[in-house]
């Protein structure tokens, strides 16, 4: 668990992006990260620069089935959105911009 | 005090080695699950303690494959963020890791987890396999502050042990 900089930014908890799933990718992957997110967008039908949560989920879906490392990238930003939308909506402590 | 952003956080956590080495685990077979959910549930009954876990850290999520007393709006819980996961500190440290009372406690005060649950103490001992890599966490909490002594964690250390032999089985490398 993170230890929070400051009382005020502890728990901030926003909604996962395509660049969530972009960054993730690329840190997960390594070297073979920009290739491998240049082959979700193709697979995905993406240019990259979505911003809808449509989005999201059409990357989130060709991440489950393109390798295992992605897979699991998936998983856990399908549990930040899960948590986003179920637990941290509902708590005032959690708060998000968008 | 640690001033670790999410972004380096995410950068730790999802250490391509170490990603790699979970993407090798079977982790979504069903009696992996099952095991696992065993091994929960007895080390919740020697810690007398209400909930076990047995989680993975992935690169931004704790990722909970064996579970133990999650009940009503936790009970499908898959994870949650790994800000949020006192397990993340286990492996962070690769150390058995306690917490008495979260609600007091400056660094975990506040943390939506805790609240949303009413769980107040943690004590875990990390998952490390026989490639050196933390891949997780073995842990229980109870709903009241608790000091977690030495025979606590050493007892969580044999569930911890016995969750990795069974992993070992779903591994496909």
């Amino acid at each position: 668990m993170t230890t929070p900089d400051s009382p005020d930014r502890a728990y901030d908890l926003l909604p996962p992006t395509l660049a969530d799933a972009r960054d993730a990718i690329h840190r997960a992957h390594g070297h073979t990260g920009r290739s491998a997110w240049a082959q979700l967008l193709t697979i995905a039908g993406l240019t990259g620069t979505e911003t809808d949560r449509s989005a999201l989920l059409r990357i989130l879906e060709a991440m489950i089935h393109l390798d295992p490392v992605s897979q699991l990238c998936a998983q856990a930003l399908h549990i930040r959105l899960t948590s986003y939308t179920h637990l941290a909506a509902a708590h005032p402590a959690t708060r998000s911009t968008a | 005090m640690n001033t670790m952003t999410d972004t380096e956080l995410f950068t730790r956590l999802g250490d391509p080695a170490r990603i790699h080495r979970l993407a090798e685990y079977d982790l979504h077979h069903p009696a992996l699950r099952t095991h696992l959910d065993g091994i929960a549930r007895d080390s919740a009954e020697r810690l007398r303690a209400p909930v076990s876990l047995v989680s993975v850290l992935l690169d931004s999520a704790q990722f909970i494959i064996g579970r133990h007393g999650l009940s009503g709006a936790t009970a499908g819980l898959q994870g949650v963020p790994a800000e949020w996961a006192l397990c993340t500190q286990t492996v962070l440290t690769s150390a058995p890791y306690c917490v008495s009372d979260g609600t007091t406690n400056p660094r975990h005060s506040g943390n939506p987890m805790l609240t949303l649950t009413g769980l107040r103490s943690y004590a875990g001992v990390p998952l490390i396999d026989d490639n050196g890599q933390v891949l997780g966490a073995h842990c229980v909490l109870d709903t009241v502050p608790r000091h977690f002594t030495e025979h606590d964690i050493a007892s969580l250390t044999e569930g911890a042990a016995e969750a990795l032999r069974v992993l070992g089985r779903y591994h496909d490398a």
